[in-house]
């Protein structure tokens, strides 16, 4: 349940970076006058942003939610008991 | 981004000072370290965050922040770049973009320059050798700003010669 929560608000902040990744490709491509400039800046913005989505696609799935969602109900248990 | 006529040649475009985007990208920058020194701090006071059960959940949640802050970055790289002002042998242009979503491009002839001014005004102006550029405009009481451009006094010369030339061509035309 934790995960699917995570997952559909990972994808909801996922959206808005798409948004303003296309958004920054639009305007390099259509308004830059320098060509070679363009290309560098969307070069390394395009690597270093798929490096990073990457990682957090490999975080994302590497953790544990159905481990963390019990510790985190036996918390919760515990905190009642008081 | 605008068209240029057939007879219309660039002769010179202008960005703001490269400090502006140093200030712009300043922030970002802080905001990066402050990412890092709260993980420093959580895994000080907070060991569990870093256990093996949430390690890969707090790396996870500190990329998505360093993801949203290059974007960032290069949402403020476009701003820079992509405000500029161009000066043609007949026209000057005013290319400015706020943010992503809003950007405006305004032009003026060369005929309608009243008066060209320079304001160099602060201690980091001075020392950086930046200012606004005022173009009085006539038949509008709208004035045309080159905000924070490099070297203000030559480009204001450059303004200058241009309209003069212009002027003389018109005349010439004329007669």
């Amino acid at each position: 349940m934790l995960g699917y929560f995570a997952l559909i608000l990972w994808f909801l902040i996922l959206i808005v970076y798409f948004v303003f990744t296309a958004s920054i490709f639009y305007h390099f491509k259509k308004y830059s006058t320098s060509p070679a400039r363009r290309r560098t800046f969307l070069g390394i913005f395009s690597i270093a942003s798929l490096a990073l989505f990457i990682s957090n696609l490999v975080f994302f799935s590497r953790i544990p939610w159905k481990e963390i969602s019990e510790t985190l109900s036996t918390s919760i248990r515990g905190l009642g008991g008081f | 981004m605008f068209r240029i006529n057939t007879n219309e040649n660039i002769l010179a475009s202008y960005r703001r000072h490269w400090l502006m985007l140093f200030g712009d990208i300043f922030y970002i920058f802080l905001m990066a370290l402050g990412i890092a020194f709260s993980a420093v701090m959580i895994k000080q006071f907070f060991p569990v965050a870093f256990s093996s059960l949430y390690l890969s959940l707090t790396i996870w949640f500190i990329l998505l922040l360093y993801h949203g802050l290059w974007i960032a970055f290069f949402v403020k790289l476009a701003d820079y770049w992509l405000d500029t002002w161009v000066i043609t042998n007949e026209r000057i242009i005013d290319v400015e973009q706020k943010g992503l979503f809003k950007r405006e491009v305004s032009e003026f002839k060369l005929d309608k320059i009243q008066d060209v001014s320079v304001d160099v005004s602060g201690v980091i102006q001075t020392l950086f050798g930046y200012g606004n550029v005022q173009i009085q405009t006539a038949g509008s009481d709208r004035i045309f700003l080159f905000k924070t451009v490099p070297n203000p006094q030559e480009i204001k010369n450059k303004i200058l010669k241009i309209h003069d030339e212009y002027m003389s061509t018109l005349n010439k035309r004329a007669n």
